[in-house]
């Protein structure tokens, strides 16, 4: 990790105008705030931080992929997340100061910003309707979680695949460095050979279609309802 | 992000976890993979033709291939 001096704060000020809970600020109260970021630099592989960690702050991705990964007890690797520029990660830890909830780790060469806890924290006892939209950013979190413990106990794997592969594609910043079918398997919860065989069935049922190291979704109509959306 | 050439779109060969048992190398359909000072290189690119036998077989999992998913209709390697 490599920490340098701001080269210029104007493309980090585009970002967190897009950040839901920081949009409601005058452009003149997210420059301050853009102020006081750090800036950093991860070769890939490296981690950013670990679970448990101190948090730094609310980080932003100026370039590159990054993974944000639980450890199961026999030391496997489960995916939550795989960001891309211009997206945030480790909200919750920055406005609550609290510790990191999970891993973070560069995929690639990755420079990203970092906002302190602190800084937010005077944001947020200042700004009321910063204050507002980060309850309902924190509330839309926990509505997503629902879902995902839903998704786990009520969807076979192949509808849970068919649901990852169509958030993919409609978000190509996830699509990066390219995704192995390890990782997918670690962020489904279940193993490569069974998404191997996945991938198979949705092959012949014709909604994929591998094409080298592509997998083109053809039928959308068809992954859509194999994913029960 | 800047574009990715088509190096990116090749099996990934963990040069430290290989221990050169040669399974990858014995079971490629195209000769892509060579052993090279006792452990698994990927000599000849061109002949891959991505059939995952390698990742497959491999006992320690050192061979990895990144995938990209996408639409049919609105694909591009480029990011
Ligand atoms: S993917 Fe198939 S063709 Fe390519 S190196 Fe591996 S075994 Fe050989
Ligand atoms: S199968 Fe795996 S460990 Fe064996 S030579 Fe190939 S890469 Fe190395």
């Amino acid at each position: 990790m490599t920490r340098t001096v701001l080269p210029d704060p104007d493309p980090l000020l585009e970002h967190l105008s897009k950040i839901p809970y920081l949009a409601p600020l005058t452009a003149e109260n997210q420059a301050a705030i853009a102020r006081q970021a750090l800036y950093y630099t991860f070769e890939p592989d490296e981690l950013i931080f670990l679970e448990g960690d101190l948090s730094r702050g609310l980080w932003i991705i100026e370039s590159g992929n990054v993974k944000i990964t639980k450890s199961s007890p026999e030391g496997d690797e489960f995916i939550l997340h795989l960001l891309g520029p211009g997206q945030s990660f480790n909200d919750v830890a920055a406005l609550d100061d609290g510790p990191t909830p999970a891993n973070a780790i560069a995929m690639s060469l990755v420079t990203a910003w970092t906002v302190p806890s602190a800084v937010l924290l005077d944001a947020l006892e200042r700004y009321p309707a910063m204050a507002r939209a980060a309850v309902r950013m924190l509330a839309g979190r926990v509505r997503m979680l629902n879902q995902q413990i839903e998704d786990l106990t009520l969807y076979p794997v192949i509808a849970r695949l068919a649901r990852f592969l169509l958030s993919q594609a409609e978000d190509p910043v996830l699509g990066g460095p390219g995704i192995t079918r390890a990782a997918i398997a670690a962020h489904l919860a279940t193993t490569p050979e069974t998404v191997s065989r996945m991938l198979a069935k949705l092959q012949e049922s014709g909604a994929v279609r591998f094409d080298r190291h592509r997998i083109l979704i053809v039928d959308h109509d068809l992954l859509r309802s194999i994913a029960v959306l | 992000m800047g574009c990715m050439d088509n190096s990116n779109w090749l099996p990934r060969i963990d040069q430290i976890a290989c221990t050169g048992c040669g399974e990858c190398v014995a079971l490629c359909p195209t000769d892509a993979l060579e052993q090279v000072s006792d452990k698994a290189q990927l000599t000849r690119p061109d002949a891959c033709t991505y059939c995952t036998v390698c990742e497959d077989v491999c006992p320690v999992s050192a061979i990895a291939l990144p995938f990209l998913i996408c639409f049919a209709d609105d694909c591009t390697d480029e990011r």
